[in-house]
């Protein structure tokens, strides 16, 4: 069997077992790094990532394998992509933020990217106050405090 | 609570939870990096444990507004006093000169970002040119070991006296530059220092000093060049000279060259030739035949072709008849300005578009053997002005895209997709039944309204 065909075994924090090529589990720098420092069990246990976040990073992983793999029109293949990005993390924020935790323990850069870019396109051109309402953050300044803070940057909060 | 880990908590509490909050301290920095600066300075009113985060975002993009020079100015300087040893990823930033925006801050600051590791670098003047006070880029920019991408409008750059090396540049964009150097190669130095460049785009000025542009890179995947389309400096010689054995995807756009070459373009797959071929008044006819077959037959393997209707128009004038062949070319898409004289000339050109007439046959060799997908769609490089005449004589023209649209579907054997901009119009009355033998068009409903005539 050669290289590319190799199976490995993904196992999630409930024991659930995926099974994907090498590949497409090199794509998870952590595994890659397992595999070259000698790890040859064909079965890697993922603890902190629970099965319905492993299987999407897996389907990420897998699009990006495959895209990279299309001889020729490389326009259009970064096209898909893109939209399939854009869908992919089109998630609600629980979701979003599992794949943020997972893609940085795995170390997949470019899952990382789009859901770090999706929070701060969330973020961007909005009011603290929204910002708080959106993400559940609880304002713990005095008003005198945030007041301060404030001042300190105002130009930051000009419109 | 910030010690449980999220899934083992009940779900109901899971849904109040701040999960951004919850993210360690380096995650939220990495998303404050996606940010402008300006909003991930408010992010320090938002708690307690926001009020510093954004100190730490390893990146700056800041653009200046009219009001506010002096205190971004204090306010970068701070940024990175503060961060005096931290390693910076990013650094945007947008000026204009005539607002009084200090450039030699501004260059110290380039200076300082390349010299912390900066792998992406956005430096825009947002006032056009000819001001003499425009600084020059620091020469830091020619020899950094971790820029990724460099994008860089309107800002001078002067001939650096040491051999470029940008050992990690992956994608550069050089738009409207003011380089007043002598040496003409100056672009082909710099290009010859990134031996990973995948993606080049370059937007020339009409009073440039590099007057022939030679693109010679064997690392380079997608290439884009662009000009003021209507600028013809007569007097003066631009050229275009592409070697690129990687290349893949090409989109001419350069008006100003008389001359353009291309060598080697072995992968080239998709081609949009946005361009006139510049004639100037003073061309020999002769020679421009020649140079602009050479051309078309440096790019004959492409598959997938995009030519506006006036480059069709200018190539057809050129050769006639005498176009290559492409033997490859399986999609090909028209842009048209919706004219109906130079439809006709379209349909001209068509007729002769990889021609082997085939015992009195005029139909296009590439129809009957590879064209698997034809588009048309409408011309989007051209001003405002002409769209609105279009739609203008849109209204009340009968729409000669018919006439394209049957010939392509009367004369294609190997068509399996065919599109075009006019698919919200309504079928025009033709009634059905007419002898079609294209059983392979897998039609979107409107593409029957062309099969029905």
């Amino acid at each position: 069997m050669s290289e590319s065909n190799k199976k490995i075994s993904l196992i999630s924090s409930e024991g659930e077992a995926f099974e994907v090529s090498e590949a497409v589990a090199r794509e998870f720098e952590i595994v890659a790094h397992m595999l070259e420092d000698g790890c040859s069990g064909s079965s890697i246990p993922i603890t902190t990532v629970d099965s319905n976040i492993l299987g999407k990073v897996i389907e990420y992983c897998t699009k990006h394998v495959e895209v990279g793999n299309v001889e020729g029109n490389s326009e259009k293949a970064e096209k898909d992509l893109e939209e399939f990005d854009k869908r992919f993390i089109a998630v609600e924020m629980n979701t979003l933020f599992s794949l943020i935790l997972a893609a940085n323990y795995l170390n997949v850069k470019g899952l990382l990217n789009i859901g770090c870019q999706k929070v701060a396109d969330t973020i961007k051109d909005m009011k603290p106050e929204e910002v708080r309402s959106i993400f559940n953050i609880e304002n713990d300044y005095t008003p005198a405090e945030e007041e301060v803070v404030r001042k300190e940057n105002e130009w930051a909060f000009q419109p | 609570m910030r010690n449980v880990p999220f899934l083992l908590q009940p779900f109901e509490r899971r849904r109040e939870y701040d999960r951004i909050s919850a993210l360690p301290d380096p995650l939220i920095t990495e998303i404050l990096l996606w940010l402008p600066t300006r909003d991930s300075v408010k992010t320090s009113v938002l708690s307690t444990q926001w009020r510093n985060l954004w100190l730490d975002v390893p990146g700056l993009d800041i653009k200046f507004l009219f009001s506010n020079a002096k205190t971004i100015t204090s306010f970068i300087e701070r940024f990175l006093e503060f961060n005096r040893d931290a390693r910076m990823r990013k650094f945007k930033i947008t000026y204009d000169t005539s607002k009084g925006h200090d450039p030699f801050g501004i260059r110290e600051w380039i200076a300082t970002a390349i010299s912390r590791g900066a792998q992406h670098l956005d430096v825009v003047d947002t006032f056009l040119r000819y001001m003499s006070f425009k600084e020059f880029m620091p020469l830091d920019i020619y020899k950094s070991k971790t820029l990724v991408s460099l994008k860089l409008v309107e800002v001078r750059m002067s001939n650096p006296d040491f051999v470029v090396s940008l050992p990690c540049l992956k994608n550069m964009h050089l738009e409207k530059i003011m380089y007043s150097g002598e040496d003409p190669s100056f672009m082909e130095k710099l290009i010859s220092g990134c031996p990973v460049l995948e993606d080049l785009t370059v937007f020339r000025s009409s009073d440039d000093n590099v007057l022939v542009l030679r693109v010679t890179s064997k690392s380079l995947k997608r290439f884009r060049v662009w000009s003021d389309r209507w600028s013809r400096s007569n007097s003066r010689e631009f050229a275009l000279e592409i070697d690129a054995s990687g290349l893949k995807y090409m989109k001419l756009g350069d008006q100003q060259s008389k001359r353009i070459v291309v060598k080697n373009l072995r992968s080239l797959f998709m081609i949009d030739i946005d361009s006139i071929f510049n004639g100037g008044s003073n061309t020999n006819l002769e020679m421009k035949k020649d140079t602009t077959r050479d051309f078309l037959n440096g790019i004959s393997r492409v598959r997938h072709m995009i030519v506006p209707q006036l480059t069709l128009e200018v190539l057809y004038r050129y050769l006639g008849s005498n176009i290559p062949i492409f033997p490859n070319l399986k999609h090909l898409t028209l842009c048209v300005v919706y004219l109906p004289f130079s439809f006709w000339q379209c349909i001209m050109y068509l007729n002769n578009l990889n021609v082997e007439k085939h015992e009195g046959s005029i139909v296009p060799q590439c129809l009957l053997s590879t064209l698997e997908c034809v588009e048309i769609r409408e011309f989007t490089g051209e001003e405002t002005r002409t769209k609105k005449k279009i739609m203008k004589q849109k209204k009340g023209t009968f729409d000669p895209l018919m006439n394209v649209a049957r010939y392509i579907l009367e004369n294609s054997l190997v068509l399996n997709h065919f599109d075009s901009l006019s698919c919200n119009q309504p079928n025009l009355g033709y009634r059905q039944g007419a002898s079609y033998n294209q059983k392979r068009i897998f039609s979107k409903t409107w593409v029957f309204n062309y099969l029905t005539f």
